[in-house]
């Protein structure tokens, strides 16, 4: 009995696994955060507070939730992560002032708390991995995913300096593609420049992830609990269901 | 509950022979089902009403830095919205509250008005600085410090302590009540511990934190 | 038990309970082939029940001001107990009550609930879905984001069109030159207040009238003709317990669907929760595309269907006329109905046909309406307005001349 079930499962896994390899090779920019996988969390929280916090905020997020949703004990937390002007209650602010950052950036650096809801974790992570060399903007590079964006890129020594490379047919940016229908034509790609980061392709893709990842944990921090609550929620009103439909075929039995 | 005849009365209604048995079961179910997710459907709205995060990350602990209070003084600081007294108590002080037993409520603090290691003749962790909630015990007002000795219009065996302005309860110096007055109880000690020799982390026990 | 008994006793020597629970339950009878399209109503009952007691939790916690309302929400999404789960039930709850209200309002049109002698339940249930339409609109506010403040911005910019008046009624009903924290503060008294104030009334009316009159039936039959010697209508059942464990059935799997939505799909894929009212409303910039919210883009569809002008009005203020007509000219139905008969069972083939086309021509305008405008979105809006009211302006004609199947006389 035992061993019919087991060759079931594993057919089942099979037929499974065929489908998703072809999704995923189809897909290659797609991701799926998982809010469970608490050690892409707890790194995407310690690269955000490394590359990201200087200037982003994640004004509605607090210190304390962070630790305790990514199960990092408080204490641990706030020695190693917890910056000094903080306390663990807080909310993630950012010490930069708006007048600064307008200054410094042309603009004021959008707050993080919402932005894998306002856009999608795929964006974030197309975003992070988008950046190529461009003398013409203020900071030397430009991106594919969101064209004029105003962000230096902060992970260029992980990545490496990244180039654009277009198709001979469509060199001239005559204002009539914009650079993402250039890139979904596949006229043009982005190719490795000529400074090498401390990275590769697949562990930058993991860096990038893990901040997607940790953003689409912040833009709905109640996930989790939703999905578990949701469960047991179901499964009750399942029951009353059937409950419900015995007692009403009960007294209509009286109809019949 | 629905007998039969309490269920109306329609000629669409066949003589069907009723199975009382299982239709008693099927409406205590269901009801006690309905009745489970009403308590169900109202937790959430119950817990909504507790503090928020946003009220416990306010409410959290608290660092008071007590190397600048002199020997007499009371310094006021706030914690989950109540104001907490640090007083440091001089020498005097000290002997006072060992021969005010006679005239006190709970001398020896045996209600539970403090944490364990602050049930001592002085309710503190050390002798001479006090921490203590500065809400009455009667009725919720903040008493006044008064450290002055024999005050005038007080009475002339005052060794000094709080007096609260609403109803005129008496406290002395480690916030234990006077007899005779309106409040019964010893004012509050919250629990704190010494982070550093002058700094005292209040709103948790040291033995918690460990 | 018997002390149960006793203060049953006790309260209906003072309040006559048991009477009111026979008349209103137990020897309140329904026709006994009413069936899945019945169970709306009560359905609507539980959304606004749903509604009223998230709200008044949500208004616990909100801040009706420009500087704090955005952040209010999050607050309620991130730092209160189960914030997450009362906002979410509210705003589900405000998607699923317009899908169930256009379910009840399309089993009125498909058994000819409006007609003689029920004009008065129409009515009220015209207004009531009248009101809870503004209702949301003014909740749609609240959050104070991107697609809030602009959603707002547009629908208040329609009385600017009104000729002669406009411009001030326009700066009276935002109670400035913009919408402003004044806008959001009077829309959030009304939205927590009035209108719900307004809604109770309503539905009490609905019901009481609905319960004078009695259903009417799938079939259309007028049950009361023929009564047993008790004087009970026959083919009818007692409303409870017959008619009640229907509904709490109805309600059970009603709830299931409701809560797989709540805990797994909360935005529907931004439909119910849309994406750019993620960000603060920020006064100096329209995000790029505009989508009214989905239960209202079969009207703002017809808003935009009208892109000329005619008699020296222009566009826009006949849209605006359009789109208003498009709710209030039902109102009249029960009088341009003039079949003999009540069902669709019964009526005509040129009564199924517009029937028909209303439906699509409902259901595409809601689909147009979420678009962003096109010449080819523009020109199926402007076929499906004429197919809209076509199906109510033609009533009189088709519903009179067609040939209609005899209604028999007791329910099969």
């Amino acid at each position: 009995m035992k061993l019919i079930w087991r060759q079931v499962i594993l057919a089942l896994c099979f037929l499974l696994s065929v489908p998703l390899a072809l999704a995923e090779t189809a897909a290659l920019d797609k991701i799926t955060p998982d809010a469970g996988d608490l050690a892409s969390l707890q790194r995407g929280f310690a690269l955000y507070s490394n590359y990201c916090s200087g200037c982003h905020q994640l004004q509605y997020v607090r210190y304390s939730r962070v630790a305790e949703d990514l199960t990092i004990p408080k204490s641990l937390f706030a020695e190693n992560l917890l910056p000094k002007y903080a306390r663990i209650g807080d909310q993630i602010t950012s010490t930069m002032t708006k007048s600064d950052a307008k200054a410094w950036f042309g603009v004021v650096p959008p707050d993080l708390s919402l932005a894998a809801s306002r856009h999608s974790p795929d964006w974030i992570y197309r975003y992070l991995q988008g950046f190529y060399q461009d003398k013409t903007r203020p900071f030397g590079v430009n991106n594919s995913v969101s064209p004029d964006s105003m962000m230096p890129n902060v992970l260029e020594h992980l990545q490496g300096e990244r180039q654009l490379r277009c198709e001979e047919a469509a060199n001239a940016f005559n204002g009539k593609y914009s650079i993402s229908t250039l890139l979904s034509d596949s006229k043009c790609g982005i190719v490795d420049g000529i400074k090498k980061g401390q990275l590769t392709d697949q562990e930058f893709k993991k860096v990038a992830y893990d901040i997607a990842n940790f953003l689409a944990y912040t833009s709905d921090p109640s996930r989790s609990d939703r999905e578990s609550l949701g469960l047991k929620v179901l499964l009750f009103i399942g029951l009353f269901v059937l409950f419900a439909y015995l007692l009403k075929r009960e007294f209509w039995r009286d109809l019949a | 509950m629905w007998s039969v005849s309490r269920l109306g009365w329609s000629s669409a209604l066949v003589a069907n022979e009723v199975n009382k048995g299982r239709r008693q079961f099927l409406i205590g179910s269901t009801c006690t089902l309905g009745a489970l997710g009403a308590v169900g459907v109202a937790t959430p709205f119950v817990a909504a009403w507790q503090p928020s995060r946003q009220s416990r990350a306010a409410g959290a602990p608290i660092q008071v830095d007590i190397s600048k209070l002199e020997l007499g003084q009371q310094m006021t600081v706030e914690w989950q919205g109540q104001p907490v007294w640090v007083v440091k108590r001089t020498p005097q002080n000290l002997t006072d509250l060992a021969s005010l037993t006679a005239q006190l409520v709970d001398p020896s603090s045996q209600k539970d008005q403090q944490p364990s290691y602050a049930q001592n003749t002085y309710r503190s962790i050390k002798p001479e600085i006090s921490v203590l909630i500065g809400i009455c015990t009667h009725l919720g007002c903040s008493p006044t410090y008064r450290p002055d000795r024999a005050a005038k219009d007080l009475d002339a065996s005052w060794k000094g302590g709080f007096v609260c302005p609403c109803h005129g309860s008496r406290f002395d110096l480690a916030g234990r009540a006077y007899k005779h007055y309106p409040a019964q109880a010893n004012l509050i000690v919250p629990p704190y511990f010494y982070k550093t020799d002058t700094v005292i982390e209040i709103g948790v026990s040291r033995e918690v934190k460990a | 038990m018997a002390v149960l008994r006793g203060v049953v006793d006790w309260l209906d020597e003072r309040f006559p309970i048991k009477s009111l629970y026979k008349k209103h339950f137990t020897e309140y009878h329904v026709p006994k082939n009413l069936n899945l399209m019945y169970v709306f109503g009560v359905l609507a009952l539980v959304l606004m029940a749903n509604q009223l007691l998230t709200g008044i939790w949500l208004a616990m916690s909100y801040e009706p001001s420009p500087e704090k309302a955005f952040a209010s929400i999050q607050y309620i999404m991130r730092d209160l107990p189960y914030g997450w789960l009362i906002r979410y039930l509210h705003t589900t709850g405000a998607s699923a009550l317009f899908i169930v209200l256009y379910f009840h309002v399309l089993r009125s049109l498909l058994y000819g609930s409006y007609q003689k002698p029920r004009e008065l339940v129409w009515l009220f249930g015209m207004t009531l879905y009248f009101v809870i339409m503004i209702e949301g609109f003014l909740g749609y506010l609240l959050p104070w984001g991107q697609m809030s403040y602009w959603g707002a911005q547009v629908i208040t910019s329609i009385f600017g069109s009104i000729p002669v008046v406009g411009t001030s009624l326009q700066e009276w009903v935002r109670g400035d030159y913009f919408v402003s924290g004044v806008t959001l503060k009077r829309f959030y008294a009304l939205h927590v207040i009035a209108f719900p104030l307004l809604l109770l009334l309503l539905v009490f009316l609905h019901l009481s009238t609905l319960r004078h009159v009695g259903s009417n039936n799938p079939a259309g039959i007028d049950i009361k003709k023929h009564r047993d010697q008790n004087g009970v209508p026959l083919d009818t059942i007692p409303f409870a317990p017959y008619f009640v464990s229907k509904e709490v059935l109805a309600i059970g799997v009603f709830l299931f669907l409701f809560c797989i939505v709540v805990f797994f799909f909360p935005t529907m894929g931004g439909y119910f929760l849309e994406k750019a009212n993620l960000e603060p409303a920020n006064r100096l910039q329209t995000p790029e595309h505009i989508a009214a919210l989905w239960y209202f883009t079969p009207f703002y569809a017809m808003l935009r269907a009208v892109t000329f002008s005619l008699f020296g009005l222009d566009a826009k203020f006949l849209g605006a006329l359009v789109m208003v007509s498009a709710v209030v000219v039902p109102f009249a139905l029960p009088w341009l109905d003039k079949s003999p008969v009540k069902s669709i069972r019964y009526k005509g083939r040129l009564s199924k046909l517009f029937l028909m086309l209303f439906c699509l021509s409902f259901v595409l305008l809601g689909v147009v309406g979420s678009l962003p405008v096109s010449a080819l979105s523009t020109g199926i809006a402007q076929l499906c307005s004429v197919l809209y009211f076509a199906y109510f302006l033609l009533m009189p004609w088709y519903s009179r001349y067609e040939t209609t199947l005899p209604v028999p006389e007791r329910v099969q």
